[in-house]
This record gives C-alpha cells, sequence and structure tokens, in this order.
C-alpha cells in the first residue's frame, strides 16, 4: 500500500509541534524531556472543551495541527483514532463511583468514557460527517491503526487523518500498563502525492522483521504505544529510502519505506 | 459471502435459538438479576456464562466477556468452518475484527470493590481481561489464526464497523478472509452509565412505542466468516456498508437523521441498490426517545414508508458493542428463512413517527436486507445484506 504523508501533528513532553519536532528527530537539535504545553484544543466550542477529558483534549490538538497544515479541509477527512488504555482518569472515577454502596456515575464522564470520544468531539469541533474509527491493538495500536488508515486510502482513494494517542494512568491502575508520559501524534495521509508531501510511504504486512529502535535519546519513550509512531517519525522527517519496521502482533511486523517525494 | 455464523446471547446458545426465538416471538430479556448492579431494569442475560472455563493456555484472558466470546466460539461448528478456511489460505492469511465497548471491564470494575488497605488492586491480567484488544487477541489464539487483527470500539456502531474494515483489509491484499465479530457483557460501566443519562428503562425495552423509555441492556457474542467465493444462487453476503459521523452530540443523536441517512445512502451506493429495493430494515431502534425519533426521520426522508422496518432489541436487548453483529446475524437469518420479524414489545406505535414498522411478523421470501447501527459519538454504520445472484 503507498500513501502520502500531506501533513504531522504531534504533542509529548520535548516535541511540542511538528516544526520543533521534526528539527529534534532529523538530528538538528537534541531532545530534552520538558513538560508538555496544556493541549489548547481550541477547535472545541467552549462548553465541549469544558465538558471534554484530557485524552479528548491531546488527541483533539494533535488532530487539528495536522488538519491546520493539511491540504484537504477537515470536513474532507475520514479519521482513524488509536489507543492502547483509553481515558485511565475516566475509567478510575467511573470505577471508584462503581464500588460505592449506592454507585452514581456521572452522565457526562459516561458520555466521555467511551473509547471513540476524541473522535467524537473531533468531529464534532470540524463538522466532519466522514467516516471515523476508534481502534485499540493494545501495544500495537500505532501500528495496527497505519494499516486500518492505509485501507481507507488506498481502496477508498481518499486523504484520510490518523491519530494515535495515549497517557498514562493514575493508581492504582498505573501498575497495569506504567507509560513515561502523554504522547500523541497526527498524520494526514493522501492517495497521491499533494504539492507539500513529506514523504512517500510504502506500507507491507510481513513476518520476522527487523525493528527499527527509537531515535537517540529517547530511550524514556520505550513501551508506549503511540511513541511507537517516533521511528516513522523520524523517517518522515528525513526521508532517504530507508526501511522503518513497526512492531505488530506475534513476529509479524509493519514494514514502511520512506522515499522523499 | 457469510460462510460461517455463530452466536451466544439472551435468545440462547446457537443461530438455531436465535431462529427459533423469532419465529415462537420469545423474548430474551429478564427482569435485572446481576447481582453485581441491582438496577430495576431488564436485561438480556446469558445464564450459561457463569459454568463456562478458559482452557489453561488461554488463562490470562479469564473474564465475563471472554467467556461469553468462548461460548459464542463453540457454536454452529463455527470452529470447523474457519479450520477449513484456515486450510483452504493458510493462518496468516485470515483477519479477524472484533467489536467491543466495554471488553472485560468487570474485572477491573468488581477490584476497585475489593481494593487493598493501600489502595491497590488485586492481581488483574490487564491485557488479557479490560484492554480493549483482549477480545480480538482472545479470539485469535482461540482460533489458531496468525493473520492481522484489529479491535473498533465505537460504541453501538463497533460489530457493525468491523465488516467495512474486514472488507477493505481484504481488497488491499492484507488477508484472504476475515472472522468478524463483536463481543459484548454485563458490566457496572454502562448499566450506571446509560441509567445516570436516563436512558435505561425500568421495564422491558418498546421501540418505536409512544411509551418507550429507553433502552435493555443485552449481552452478547457474535462471528462471521467472511470468504470472496464463486457465489452460489440464493447465498447470502455482505453487499454494502456505509459509515458516517454525525458532528452533533457525544450521546445525543443528530434530530435531523443525516448522519444515519448518509450511512444508509452509502450502504445503498456500494451494493448497487435503490432505497426501493429493500425488503427489511433491521432497525438500531434502542427504544430511546431520542434514537427512535432520528431514526425514523433518517428512514423516512430516504425510504418513504414503503419499506417494512422493525427492531429486534425487544428480543435481545442493547448488546452495544456486540450489537452490530448480532443483528447482522439476526438479518441473515431472515433472508435465508424468509421472514420479516415484527417490532416486539411494541404495543402502541408513536403516531408521530412514519417508517413502514411491522406489527404481525410476515413469512414471504426476501433478497435485501439493511441492518443500521448508530452510536454514541454519533458513529453511524449501516450494513446492506442480501441473497446475491450466481
Amino acid at each position: 500500500m503507498i500513501v502520502y504523508v500531506d501533513s504531522v501533528g504531534l504533542l509529548a513532553p520535548g516535541l511540542p509541534g511538528w516544526p520543533v519536532a521534526r528539527q529534534v528527530l532529523a538530528g538538528e537539535r537534541a531532545y530534552t524531556w520538558q513538560p508538555m504545553p496544556a493541549p489548547a484544543a481550541a477547535a472545541l466550542p467552549a462548553m465541549e472543551r469544558r465538558r471534554s477529558s484530557e485524552t479528548v483534549r491531546l488527541a483533539v490538538s494533535v488532530a487539528q495541527e495536522a488538519a491546520d497544515a493539511s491540504s484537504f479541509s477537515a470536513g474532507a477527512l475520514a479519521a482513524v483514532f488509536t489507543c492502547c488504555n483509553g481515558d485511565g482518569r475516566i475509567t478510575h472515577q467511573i470505577c471508584m463511583a462503581a464500588a460505592e454502596p449506592e454507585p452514581e456515575v456521572s452522565p457526562t464522564q459516561f458520555h466521555n468514557s467511551v473509547h471513540n470520544a476524541p473522535a467524537g468531539y473531533w468531529s464534532i469541533a470540524t463538522g466532519a460527517t466522514r467516516a471515523s474509527t476508534s481502534l485499540c491493538m493494545s501495544d500495537a495500536s500505532f501500528a495496527g491503526a497505519l494499516l486500518e488508515a492505509g485501507t481507507q486510502v488506498v481502496v477508498d482513494a481518499q486523504p484520510v487523518l490518523l491519530v494515535a494517542y495515549d497517557i498514562p494512568l493514575p493508581p492504582p491502575l498505573h501498575a497495569l500498563h506504567p507509560l513515561a508520559g502523554p504522547f500523541a501524534v497526527a498524520l494526514v495521509l493522501a492517495p497521491q502525492p499533494t504539492g507539500q508531501a513529506l514523504a512517500r510511504l510504502q506500507l507491507a504486512l510481513v513476518r520476522d522483521m527487523q525493528v527499527t529502535g527509537l531515535p537517540e535519546g529517547m530511550a524514556a519513550w520505550d513501551g508506549h504505544p503511540a511513541a511507537r509512531a517516533l521511528p516513522l517519525l523520524q523517517g518522515i522527517a528525513q526521508p532517504a529510502g530507508q526501511v522503518i519496521g513497526l512492531p505488530y502482533l506475534d513476529d509479524m511486523g509493519v514494514e514502511v519505506i520512506c522515499q522523499p517525494c | 459471502m457469510i460462510t460461517g455464523m455463530a452466536a451466544a446471547n439472551a435468545l440462547g446458545l446457537g443461530v438455531p435459538a436465535m431462529l427459533s426465538a423469532l419465529q415462537d416471538e420469545q423474548t430474551g430479556l429478564q427482569p435485572n438479576d446481576f447481582a453485581p448492579a441491582p438496577l430495576p431494569t431488564w436485561i438480556g442475560r446469558v445464564t450459561a456464562l457463569e459454568q463456562v472455563r478458559l482452557a489453561p493456555s488461554l488463562a490470562v484472558f479469564d473474564c465475563r466477556n471472554n467467556r461469553l466470546a468462548q461460548l459464542g466460539l463453540q457454536q454452529d461448528d463455527f470452529g470447523a468452518a474457519v479450520a477449513g478456511a484456515r486450510a483452504r489460505y493458510g493462518a496468516g492469511r485470515i483477519g479477524v475484527f472484533m467489536g467491543t465497548s466495554t471488553s472485560g471491564i468487570l474485572t477491573t470494575e468488581l477490584g476497585y470493590r475489593q481494593l487493598d488497605a493501600q489502595g491497590q488492586l488485586p492481581a488483574i491480567h490487564y491485557r488479557g481481561t479490560q484492554n480493549l484488544f483482549s477480545l480480538a487477541d482472545f479470539v485469535r489464539r482461540y482460533l489458531h489464526l496468525s493473520g492481522p487483527a484489529v479491535v473498533i470500539s465505537t460504541a453501538c456502531s463497533s460489530s457493525a464497523k468491523v465488516f467495512a474494515s474486514a472488507w477493505r483489509h481484504i481488497q488491499a491484499g492484507l488477508c484472504d478472509a476475515a472472522v468478524v465479530g463483536g463481543v459484548d457483557s454485563l458490566c457496572l460501566t454502562t448499566l450506571y452509565g446509560f441509567h445516570s443519562l436516563g436512558l435505561l428503562s425500568d421495564e422491558i425495552c418498546r421501540p418505536f412505542d409512544v411509551r418507550r423509555k429507553g433502552i435493555s441492556i443485552g449481552e452478547a457474542a457474535g462471528f462471521m466468516l467472511l470468504e470472496r467465493l464463486p457465489q452460489g444462487e440464493g447465498d447470502v453476503g455482505l453487499l454494502g456498508y456505509g459509515e458516517s459521523s454525525d458532528a452533533y452530540h457525544m450521546s445525543t443523536p443528530d434530530p435531523d437523521g443525516g448522519g444515519a441517512r448518509l450511512a444508509m445512502e452509502q450502504a445503498l451506493a456500494r451494493a448497487g441498490l435503490q432505497p426501493a429495493d429493500v425488503d427489511y430494515i433491521n432497525l438500531h431502534g434502542t427504544g430511546t426517545q431520542a434514537n427512535d425519533t432520528t431514526e425514523d426521520t433518517a428512514i423516512a426522508a430516504l425510504f418513504g414508508s414503503g419499506v417494512p422496518c422493525s427492531s429486534t432489541k425487544g428480543w435481545t436487548g442493547h448488546t452495544l458493542g456486540a450489537a452490530g453483529i448480532t443483528e447482522a446475524i439476526l438479518a441473515a437469518l431472515c433472508l435465508r428463512h424468509g421472514m420479516i420479524p415484527r417490532s416486539l414489545n411494541l404495543e402502541t406505535p408513536d403516531a408521530r413517527l412514519s417508517c413502514s414498522l411491522v406489527r404481525a411478523t410476515e413469512h414471504r421470501p426476501i433478497r435485501y436486507a439493511m441492518s443500521n447501527s448508530f452510536g454514541f459519538g454519533g458513529s453511524n454504520c449501516s450494513l446492506l445484506l442480501g441473497k446475491v445472484a450466481a
């Protein structure tokens, strides 16, 4: 499957947006772990932003960066959202409430607890009525979503917004899957090269693949499902025909050949 | 083409139990007796679940949701159908596409009722239970498959959207066949959550009734095996799908029904059919005031009142992440057996709604059936199933 990267959004400690992140990934500046600025999620109407959760604001912010920089309008994009753990804060609060002798769950929290809450808020913010999906493939959530987005780009010949995000879980859930910090990335993928296309990606599902390591200085992100995008982002920052191997399920991997456009 | 189907839900174990329930007009719903959540409501419970045990090699997956998955997979010779596909294509060329809204979260919810003095949870196999992907992971291992796998979690449209994802993965060459389906089971989040929104009826759900008060939650597991095969006359297959977003509100559907209509139009377009070609619409028909009104608006705009419609949630309850597959199975049964089921528990149809609601079950051959699934966050999916010509 061949897709073209039209734009990128990125938000994580030390990676505040694609322009800075691109420089870091291209080796033009060192990576340092800085606290992440609070996601603005400016695309959300004020009332929705007040009701929204941390994962919603994070996912919407990176989606917005990619959509704003994209050749396509937000409304023209089908969307693939992917996340391993959902919003742990909400899970925790609902579980605490449900453990009470007389359980009372907040209705807003409940509708924010659905895995597709970020996708739903994004479509409300942009008025986008195209298909939107929300996936979970555990640690392989990014690679699996890249394949799903690829099938949509190739089979439907349409541009797709891919958004991957994960935030740490609060205690006592934290121990179930410890994560170093929040991380979110968004890619607009197109069926044909656009005037501003950053890279051409050739995707394949392969077995016994060589896994590409994290960029230098980013070992703290090891084990973070959304940060598995980092080797691919490094390829997009400096496409030169390199082969990037993203681990998938069992012995399978998603192999990406990154070419310049 | 659909070359295998399996189910376990409140109507019983196996697809024949669903057919019998439709023919006998016997609901699977009952007053709530799920002890962890003693709310005044009706549920669709799978009582055989309490006796299910997983093999020791799959012990890390043990939770209510995966037990229900196993129960479903054991029905209808589904294992044999998948084994046949494995022999034809290879285990690595069959994908697994599952929908679920809450997976094994009940394990964690109950764990919160047993926090220790330091506020720590009892030991939980997180990736095998609570995590949404555990369902596809379990199904894949149980069926000895090693191709791509996807879990879609978009609330009530989850196990309808899996058909679209499977179709595209096959078209793109990532696999040659697919196991699609979904499983959702009783848990505190959805029972208390829908209750907090005022959407959980305290009586049996009455889709499209003027006195409808909300949903009855049901648990269910459903699976289909899809392959691209030369078609035999009369075989039932997936002819089209449509997906859209409401872009309106997180828990209320767009009253204009625009998103729902888009999904239905797309499904028709992909199938190369006109609205008048559809013989039966299996409504999302949850029994809430908002859903039924919105869905009716969309259907009236697209189909007028010419197509017989019914909701089967009066039989199974709203099976949430498993609604898409459960109702696709029901639609397939209707196509295979020549039946248009009535909308169960309907006493007084809401006169403001104009779609042609089936009041008495009909027995006659039908060729094309649509199944709708519209979820929280405005996620809409419409499937078109039908008999293909040779």
